[in-house]
Parts: structure tokens; sequence; C-alpha cells
């Protein structure tokens, strides 16, 4: 029974199609090499530092006693970037995705090696996990190339969800012991002026947040923060849950940017496994069928997907354009990019809520 | 990927995943977080301290030649090249202990003169960095002035005049 329990779990949580799949893949790709594309320029920095500042987290890199040379992280770089094209074009998608991975874990551990770790461990292990979910069989090179179809799996994106949910409970669990929960500390409250004051972030709200003095408000946001990132980690037994979940993270974020200026733009990519993307699908044929079919006839689906993928790269590209030449903000974190994307996240959750809950009312009534 | 494969695959990381977050916990006590790991940021201080909050901070302290005290930067102005989410880890690891501090050869101490007269536009003799501790009452609408300030340490990285005299 509890074996059946797990396997169902496993194999049955997710059912995703080639298509979806396909969408996820392209999403990914252009998000990636548009917006967590790491900045060329710091490894310039890395290699100009002294060796003395080299001081890798115990693990593989202290293999090295050094920063390598410049050209060998932009060597890295340009594998990564090459990967992540063949990621995006569907070209030996396995291959593209677990050189991708690797590659982005490479630069993480020479990167990491200055002293401070930034948590994006998922940025390389995603695309790896993906690799086995079969996303290259639809809209790809490799599609057309093969002959035989390949079956699609819905586990890797099980395994993100276990890998995620793990994370969060590894964030929510130090709290629990640091004293969040006792209500005589408002430790929301002192990370937003350790990251006002030491870090000097101090854009969009969180001036007012700073000045915003209400301690049973803040114990209460300490409070849901635990709860949330705790619960992730139950949450991943069942989809609809984890789906849950991943919309409460997207207006946490959103709030965490706002205030302390941090949006995680990074765990967006994960996020957006979840999305059911079959149904995107679907509702963009719709979309395209209705608008095209006068003037072109009917598309086939290569034709217009590539056609969207085209029109969101351009969005993305000018969106980047746009945040390096700090237009309406700096072009430090967090960025216009940054704001644009993850409010536009905050927006999709509030629409898919509000269809929600009226599919729910009419269920009702009727 | 056969069935079988995949539910060992799942049943390694349900055992791995607690596993390792051990390690790092134990490995992180007594030198630093391990990586790569399995692991998002705890956040776990809640800087409380009295009623208020208790902000540690450090400042570069840049001095010329004439022994006036020209500037004091932020980390994130000192080190401006570095993203600022790895500035003050980096700055953790690095220039919070005297030891470490006077470990640093002499390349490392005129490179960071170096890049200390580059900022100043003018020749600085001698950097310093304080680390120090801001209290906030936290109380009604917040001054952006802390209310009090208390000198933790303050270690000398490289001074030229020492030198000279």
């Amino acid at each position: 029974m509890m074996n059946t329990k797990f396997e169902s779990w496993i194999f049955n949580s997710y059912s995703p199609t080639a298509n979806g799949l396909a969408l996820y893949r392209i999403f990914a790709a252009l998000f990636f090499l548009i917006f967590l594309f790491p900045d060329v320029a710091f490894y310039s920095t890395l290699e100009s530092l002294p060796d003395e500042f080299f001081t890798p987290p115990p693990g593989p890199m202290m293999l090295f006693d050094e920063f390598p040379p410049e050209i060998f992280l932009r060597f890295v770089h340009g594998l990564l970037m090459v990967s992540w094209v063949g990621v995006l074009v569907g070209f030996k998608t396995k291959w593209s995705s677990i050189l991708a991975g690797l590659s982005m874990l490479v630069l993480q551990g020479f990167m990491f090696s200055l002293g401070k770790i930034n948590h994006e461990i998922l940025l390389s292990v995603t695309p790896v996990v993906m690799a086995f979910s079969n996303w290259g069989a639809s809209f790809s090179v490799d599609s057309i190339s093969e002959k035989k179809e390949v079956s699609v799996e819905g586990w890797p994106i099980v395994l993100l969800a276990l890998f995620l949910g793990f994370m969060m409970f590894t964030a929510g669990f130090p709290k629990i012991l640091g004293g969040w929960l006792d209500p005589s500390t408002q430790a929301t409250r002192g990370h937003l002026f350790n990251q006002f004051f030491v870090r000097e972030r101090q854009e969009l709200l969180a001036i007012y947040a700073v000045r915003f003095d209400a301690a049973f408000v803040w114990e209460l946001l300490d409070w849901a923060t635990i709860i949330f990132e705790v619960g992730f980690l139950i949450a991943v037994w069942k989809a609809g849950w984890t789906r849950l979940f991943i919309c409460c993270a997207t207006i946490f974020h959103f709030s965490t940017m706002m205030t302390l200026n941090m949006p995680f733009l990074v765990n967006f990519l994960i996020y957006a496994a979840f999305v059911k993307w079959d149904s995107v699908f679907q509702y963009l044929k719709k979309i395209v069928g209705f608008l095209s079919e006068k003037k072109y006839g009917v598309m086939n689906d290569d034709k217009w997907v590539w056609s969207v993928a085209i029109i969101v790269g351009s969005l993305f590209l000018i969106l980047r354009v746009l945040s390096n030449t700090g237009y309406l903000m700096t072009s430090a974190e967090p960025s216009l990019h940054d704001v644009v994307l993850v409010s536009a996240a905050v927006l999709i959750v509030f629409g898919l809520g509000i269809k929600k809950l009226m599919s729910t009312a009419k269920s009702i009534s009727s | 990927m056969k069935r079988k494969t995949v539910k060992r695959v799942f049943l390694f990381f349900i055992i791995y995943l607690p596993i390792q977050y051990g390690l790092v916990g134990i490995v992180g006590y007594y030198h630093s977080e391990p990586w790569p790991s399995f692991v998002f940021p705890g956040f776990k201080n809640v800087y409380v301290y009295d009623g208020g909050y208790e902000i540690q901070q450090i400042e570069f302290e840049l001095t010329d030649s004439a022994g006036d005290e020209v500037a004091e930067l932020s980390s994130n102005e000192f080190f401006s090249e570095i993203p600022r989410s790895m500035t003050s880890g980096f700055i953790s690891a690095r220039f919070s202990d005297q030891k470490m501090i006077e470990s640093y050869d002499e390349n490392t101490r005129i490179w960071m003169l170096e890049k200390a007269s580059n900022i100043a536009g003018f020749d600085i003799d001698k950097l310093a960095v304080h680390h120090f501790v801001e209290y906030y009452s936290g109380d009604g609408y917040l001054s952006l002035e802390p209310d009090s300030v208390i000198t933790i340490n303050h270690f000398i990285i490289a001074d030229n005049r020492d030198d000279e005299h």
C-alpha cells in the first residue's frame, strides 16, 4: 500500500505533455539567457583580486588555491551560453541541459569562493533534472531529426518539488531555533533594518516599511514566514498543494522585493516548472487560432509557438536593455526587470486566484 | 530511465537531503557553510536586543599622508565591483578577524592601499576597517539615525606611515 502511494506520488503527480514541457523549456531558456546569466565583468574582478581573498567554501572548490584565469571563466561562460541555446532550440536537448547545469555549477563554485554563497544551486540542478523529462520532445531540432516518438516524464517535476520543498524547510527551521516565534522579537523587522542600513537596500517601499511600527503585524509576518517555509515540505506530497505554495511564494517574494529589495528572481525559473504549461499551450493555441484564421488560415503548431517565443524573447530583451540603462530605476538589485517580472508573476497569481474563486462560486450556486 | 531506477533515485535523495543538511550544520558550525548543498539561507538572526534592534556595520577608513581621515566608505562603496548580495559575506569572511588581517602579505596590503587611492583620487597612506554596532529603539516614527553607536573593533589593514617613521 505504502509502496503504491510512493510510486503514485513519483509517477502520477504530474502528467505533462510534450507540448507543455517544450513551452517550459523555451520559457526557461529565454528567462535564463536574458535575465539570469552571470555578469561576465565579474570574472575580471575575480582575477584582479589578491590570491589571499580566495576563500573556497568546504567542498570541491578547496582543491583550488586561487581564482582561475579570466579566460577559463569566459570559456565556461561560453559553454553555458551555447548549452542554454541548445536547450532553447532543442538541439541534443538532454546533453545540452546537463552541460548547462554543470557549467553553471563550475561558475558558481568560483564566484562563491569569495566567501559568500548565494543559495542558487537550483539554477544548476533544474536543467539537469529536466533533461530526464525529455523536454526536448516537441518544438525542437531533436523532434525534427529523430524519427521515433519520445515519451515525456513527469517524475523530474516531482524531484524538483522535493528539492524545493526541502530547501524551503531549511530556510524555515533555523528561524524557529533562532527565536522568530518569540512574541518579544520581531525578526522580520530586524532583517529589514539590516538590509536597509547595512546593505543599503533602500528602494521601493523599504523606507515606509522601516518606519512602520506595529509589532503585531511584524510578529504575524514572522509566524507566516515560518509556516510557509516549513509547510512547503508537506505541500510537496500533492501537485495541487505545491502549486498553492508556489503561488504563496510568488506573493512572498513580491513583498520581500518591495520592502527588503530582495526579489529572488532565480527561484522563478524553478517555480515556472509547476505551471500547467499544457493549459497555457491550449489557451495560446485558441488565441492564435482566433487571430490568424482569417489572415493566414490555420497555422501549424511549430510556426505559432516559435512566433510567440520570438515575441516573448524580444519583450524580454527590451526589458533587459531598459533595465541595464537604469531606466526608471537603478540597475542594481532590485532592477527594473526584477520589479516588472515579479509584479507580472504576482498579477498572474491574483488572476488565477480570482478565476478559481469564480469557478468555485459558480459550482456552489449550481 | 526505468521505473525501478527512478524509485531508487528518489529513495537516495529522501535519505541524502536530511543527512547533507545535518552535515551543513556541523561543518558550518566549525568552519563555514559547505557548497554545493541543497539549502536556502536561514536568516536565523533576529537582531533584537533589549527591546530594540542591533545592526552590525563596518566602514573602511581612508587616511591621507597628512594624517587626516579623508573618507569613511561602506563595504558596498569600497568593493563596488562585487555584487551587493555577496559583499557582506565577503567582508565577514575576510575582514572580521584581526589574525586574518595580520596574515595578509605585502602584495595584498599594497593592493588594498592602491584600491583606496583610486577611490579617493589621491594617495592614501593608511587604511583601517571599523566594526561597530548601531542601536535603533524602533519605537514610533523611526528616525534614520541610530540611538547609539558602539565600536566593537578597529583593525589597521595597511599603514605606510609606519614604514616612513
